[in-house]
């Protein structure tokens, strides 16, 4: 006999506890299933803690709109839940004439996803209000602001508990297999601890595993293995900066590629950090219980200076420590263009109560609320 | 974390308590009696109307206390979060020479004066488990330790001083840790006694590095990597207050302010680098 929920969320980042707590608000009974011992342990705690404004995704893309719409959720609960966030501002510069004719179409795309507030400052007005900045123009982004991840994530977690999500800490989804039709939904198999094995269905299972997301699909039996995308580790290094931090708002380099570049963000201690770099991990990934190496090579260090020094030419020689790095699940491999977030509910692989998220890295923090909600619509159709 | 002290209460005006610092205070002398064969260390260690043998007719050389109560503290050392848990104790002194205690460990009075009294001791260190609290997730643990050590006690009438050196020599941090602390007490009543302090503590490198470094491996958005070092690790002030409702039972409160200092407090580990503690036990001498 297999013990059966409403509704299976594996993954307790920060996008699985969201769908988790607004399922459990919509008085489903939620086990959220997660490997590690506590929620949130990879992509959702190693990022920039950054609430994007939504201004350089594709206009209509999911990360669009579900940025856009997430930023102004999150702000709002925030603020009635007490969670710690700063609407800091940020800078995007510009530091030659072909990243200034470039900033307009940054303003334009920005416009066409429904962020409107952006303006744009000179040079001259930029460094007088940042001194320590040299830019040759600048954009000026009202709604970017800073979040401390954790406790988000910790209000999601209460919230989903207190109305009745349980999460299963240590328990690992080994595998899945869609029941038939007259019994319904699917079953997924669990490992504990201890190595224990259980199984558990749900007529509703939500695959938010961010980082194994994929490997884990390839393990359901019924589910069409074409619909699951290839997935790439793109490991991103952040050096904190010694000492008092030179900025009062994020700056921003003009994006390139696929990347925000090497970005200075605040964290709401008010340290001052750089980053992420963009460091492939070969091949696509399969397996579903490899380790993930988060050592920053100190020896990185070197391509940041590089890269700040055109946006703060005073950076001082030794004054970047290792700090932290993460790990991003890109379903683009490295020189590829950037990717959407991609969301396959029913209509897309045919499996009903069967949603997979793929993909999700940044504006996946900002836009938590606004996919749980899309999660849930998606679900009740 | 600093434990409450049940039996470091003055009891010996006979020693002469400063006056002039009494009266400042407020302080009204003790009345108390004590058998001028016990060393100043022994008295100072018991209320004035404590149970002492030679006062129950107690002819055995073991003196107990046991005690229970709670603290509310944070859940690690830098934590920000404050919880609440049972605090156990029990000290057993043999024949004023060897003494086996939750709060001071295993050790023998080897040197022992009339003011004085210093000697070997095992300690433990509880260490810190990610398990603790959310905020260590992804940080190695630091498994219970035994620790081997010199500590040393010492008055001049209504002053104590202590001090210690601790190392670790088994499982835990690996580290040395050396502690020292002044105290000054007296009594408020017949029933009411009160003492108040101040103790550092120094870490060494090792130390520093388990509980306040963060390798690259294991640091996040929120916890960036950290090398600690050696230095002093937190300075605090208490103040105990122990009301006796006997010669045996007794209660005993502590309110303690710590402030974590130089590289423990830089550590991102520590969410906050002042924070108090508070206890309160019941407990019986015999």
């Amino acid at each position: 006999m297999i013990d059966r929920v409403d509704s299976i969320v594996v993954g307790a980042g920060v996008v699985g506890l969201a769908i988790a707590r607004q399922l459990a608000l919509s008085g489903d009974e939620v086990v959220v299933l997660e490997a590690a011992d506590a929620i949130g342990t990879e992509t959702s705690s190693r990022n920039s803690e950054v609430i994007h404004a939504g201004i350089y995704y594709a206009k209509d893309s999911l990360k669009a709109r579900f940025c856009v719409a997430g930023k102004a959720m999150l702000y709002e609960y925030c603020a009635s839940h007490g969670v710690a966030h700063r609407n800091s501002g940020k800078l995007i510069v510009a530091t030659s004439r072909d990243e200034q004719e470039i900033l307009a179409g940054i303003k334009a795309r920005a416009a066409a996803n429904g962020v409107d507030d952006l303006y744009e400052i000179s040079a001259s007005e930029a460094m007088e209000q940042e001194p320590a900045l040299f830019c040759t123009g600048a954009l000026v982004s009202p709604s970017t602001g800073i979040i401390d991840s954790h406790a988000l994530m910790l209000a999601y977690q209460g919230e989903a508990e207190d109305h009745g999500a349980v999460i299963a800490f240590r328990s690992r989804a080994l595998s899945g297999q869609v029941l038939s039709p007259r019994i319904g939904g699917i079953s997924l198999r669990i490992r504990d601890e201890d190595g224990g094995e259980m199984e558990l269905a749900s007529r509703r299972v939500i695959n938010a595993a961010g980082l194994y997301a994929q490997p884990l699909a390839r393990t359901i039996e019924g589910l069409d293995p074409d619909t699951v995308p290839p997935l790439y580790y793109c490991k991103g290094n952040y050096f904190s900066l010694a000492g008092r931090q030179p900025f009062s708002r994020l700056i921003y380099p003009v994006p390139a590629s696929a990347s925000l570049g090497v970005h200075l963000t605040i964290d709401m201690g008010g340290q001052a950090r750089f980053g992420p770099d963009q460091q492939w991990l070969e091949g696509a990934v399969e397996g579903l219980c490899g380790t993930i190496d988060y050592r920053v090579e100190p020896s990185r260090a070197e391509v940041f200076y590089d890269a700040v020094r055109r946006y703060y030419p005073g950076l001082p020689d030794d004054s970047l420590q290792p700090a932290y790095s993460g790990m991003r699940p890109k379903l683009q491999g490295p020189g590829g263009g950037a990717e959407d977030f991609l969301i396959q509910g029913p209509d897309s692989h045919g499996v009903a109560g069967l949603i997979n998220l793929y993909g999700i890295e940044s504006p996946g923090l900002t836009a938590s609320l606004a996919i749980a909600e899309n999660v849930a619509a998606l679900l009740s159709d | 974390m600093g434990g409450i002290w049940i039996c470091n209460i003055f009891c010996c005006p006979r020693r002469g308590v400063m006056p002039a610092l009494l009266l400042a205070l407020g302080l009204p002398m003790a009345q108390a009696e004590a058998g001028s064969r016990y060393n100043d260390w022994e008295l100072w260690t018991a209320s004035a109307n404590a149970v002492l043998p030679a006062r129950q007719g107690i002819a055995g050389p073991f003196r107990v206390n046991v005690a229970a109560g709670a603290v509310a503290a944070p859940e690690f050392l830098g934590s920000d979060s404050i919880s609440a848990r049972a605090l156990p104790l029990l000290d057993v002194n043999y024949a004023g020479t060897l003494f086996l205690s939750t709060q001071q460990g295993i050790g023998w009075n080897m040197w022992r004066k009339r003011t004085f009294r210093a000697g070997p001791r095992i300690t433990f260190d509880f260490g810190r488990l990610a398990a603790d609290s959310p905020s260590l997730t992804g940080l190695p643990d630091i498994e219970f330790g035994t620790e081997l050590g010199l500590f040393f006690e010492s008055f001049m009438a209504s002053w104590r001083f202590k001090g210690d050196i601790r190392k670790e020599v088994s499982g835990g941090h690996g580290g040395l840790l050396v502690n020292g602390e002044a105290s000054w007490g007296s009594r408020w009543s017949k029933n009411a006694s009160f003492i108040m302090g101040m103790r550092a503590s120094y870490m060494d490198d090792t130390y520093a590095e388990s509980y306040f470094t963060v390798a690259a491996a294991n640091a996040r958005a929120s916890r960036p990597a950290y090398t600690a070092g050696g230095g002093f690790r937190d300075m605090n002030a208490y103040v105990q207050l122990v009301y006796d409702f006997t010669q045996a039972f007794y209660v005993a409160t502590e309110l303690r302010g710590t402030a974590l200092m130089e590289q423990a407090a830089d550590s991102p580990i520590a969410e906050s680098d002042a924070f108090f503690t508070g206890s309160v036990m019941l407990g019986v001498r015999f």
